[in-house]
C-alpha cells in the first residue's frame, strides 16, 4: 500500500476489530478495510452506508446482479482488486460462467433483457459520462427496467468509479483466489456498512 | 427480486451520496476544503503542476498511477494524510460526476415521459459494429478513452 501511515492510525475499537479479523481469517485484513477504518468519519462510514444501501438494500436487481454490475464497472476501469473482489461474489451468487461471459462480452452473455440493458447503460456511463442522455435511459425502460432500477444502476456505477480509483491510487494488494472467496462469503453474510 | 416499497426510515442513495460528499469535500481535514473541492471538480487550472499530474492520472486512468507520483507529492511537502484526502476527493469527483450525469439523463427521460413524448431513438444493446464487438471490453475502454 502506497500510504503506509493509513495502516497505523485507527481508533482503539477498530484496532481490536481488525485484529480479530486477522485472527479469524489467518491473514492480514484487506487493504480496503485499513482505508475504510482510517479516519472513518471522513470517508469509510459515509461511503459504506452508501454502498450497503445500493448493493444490499431493496432493489429490482438481485444481490448477485448488482455484484455483477460492480465487477463489470471495475473491469472497465481496469481495477484488479475490485474486479476480483466483486467477481468472487458474482461467481458465488450467479455462477462463474455468467461472470466470465459478461466480462468477455456482455452483449452475448446469457442475461435477461433488463440486465443486458443495464450493462449498456453502465458501459457508456463509466467510459463516456458526457455522452449519457435520455435515450440511454429510455433504452433501459424499453427492456423493462423501472425508474428506480435505472437509479440503482447509476449509483452502482458511481460507487465503483470512486472506489476503483482509490484502490489503484493506493495500490491495494489483490488477495489470492482463496482470500477472494473468503472475503466474498463475509461480504454476502455481513454486507458493507462499517458503522 | 421483487421491488420492495421504500422504508420511511431508509435514506435514499442520493441522500447518502450527499452526506459522503459533505464529509469529504466540506468536513474537517488536513487539506483546505477549497483544495479538496477543486480536485474533485478537476479544476486543473487552480492546481500546481505536481498535483495536476496526479489528479489527471487518477481521474482518467487510475490504474496507471505509480509509486513515484505519490513520492513526488510527499517530496514537495504534502503529508500522507493530505495525499489520502486528495485521492479520495478526486475519486469521489469522478464517481459523483457519473451519478450526476446519469440522474440528469434520467430526469430528462422522465420529463419526456410525463409530457407524453415518444421515446427518442433507442440505443441498441446488442448491435455495435462487428469490429467493436470483436474487441475485448478492456481494449475497447482504452480505445474510447484515447478517443475522448
Amino acid at each position: 500500500m502506497r500510504l503506509p501511515s493509513l495502516s497505523r492510525s485507527w481508533r482503539f475499537s477498530d484496532r481490536v476489530k481488525l485484529k480479530i479479523i486477522r485472527l479469524a481469517s489467518g491473514r492480514p485484513p484487506a487493504d480496503i478495510l485499513k482505508i475504510l477504518h482510517y479516519r472513518r468519519e471522513f470517508f469509510g462510514e459515509p461511503f459504506t452506508e452508501w454502498v450497503h444501501q445500493v448493493l444490499r438494500g431493496p432493489s429490482e436487481w438481485s444481490v448477485g446482479e448488482r455484484e455483477l454490475m460492480a465487477t463489470f464497472v471495475s473491469h472497465l476501469n481496469q481495477c484488479r482488486f475490485c474486479e476480483g473482489s466483486h467477481g468472487a461474489i458474482a461467481d458465488v451468487t450467479l455462477g462463474p460462467d455468467v461472470t466470465a461471459a459478461v466480462l468477455a462480452d456482455w452483449r452475448t452473455a446469457p442475461l435477461r433483457p433488463a440486465l443486458r440493458a443495464a450493462f449498456a447503460l453502465l458501459e457508456v456511463l463509466t467510459l463516456r459520462p458526457a455522452e449519457v442522455g435520455p435515450e440511454h435511459v429510455e433504452a433501459a425502460y424499453a427492456h423493462g427496467v423501472t425508474e428506480q432500477g435505472v437509479r440503482d444502476v447509476i449509483h452502482v456505477c458511481g460507487i465503483f468509479c470512486t472506489i476503483n480509483r482509490i484502490a489503484d491510487a493506493v495500490d491495494f494488494a489483490v488477495p489470492d483466489d482463496k482470500g477472494l472467496k473468503g472475503d466474498a462469503y463475509q461480504l454476502l453474510k455481513r454486507g458493507y456498512a462499517i458503522s | 427480486m421483487p421491488l420492495h416499497p421504500q422504508n420511511d426510515n431508509e435514506k435514499t442513495a442520493e441522500a447518502l451520496l450527499a452526506a459522503l460528499r459533505h464529509a469529504v469535500l466540506d468536513g474537517p481535514g488536513s487539506t483546505p476544503s477549497r483544495v479538496r473541492q477543486a480536485v474533485a471538480a478537476a479544476k486543473i487550472e487552480e492546481l500546481n503542476q505536481e498535483l495536476r499530474d496526479y489528479v489527471e492520472t487518477l481521474r482518467e486512468h487510475a490504474w496507471r498511477s505509480t509509486d513515484d507520483q505519490v513520492r513526488e507529492l510527499l517530496a514537495v511537502g504534502w503529508v500522507e494524510d493530505q495525499v489520502y484526502e486528495l485521492t479520495v476527493a478526486v475519486a469521489l469527483g469522478a464517481g459523483g460526476r457519473r451519478v450526476d450525469a446519469g440522474l440528469a439523463a434520467l430526469a430528462r427521460a422522465e420529463a419526456r415521459r410525463a409530457a407524453g413524448a415518444p421515446p427518442t431513438a433507442t440505443v441498441p444493446t446488442q448491435s455495435l459494429p462487428a469490429a467493436v464487438q470483436a474487441t475485448p471490453v478492456a481494449a475497447q475502454a482504452e480505445v474510447r478513452r484515447a478517443a475522448a
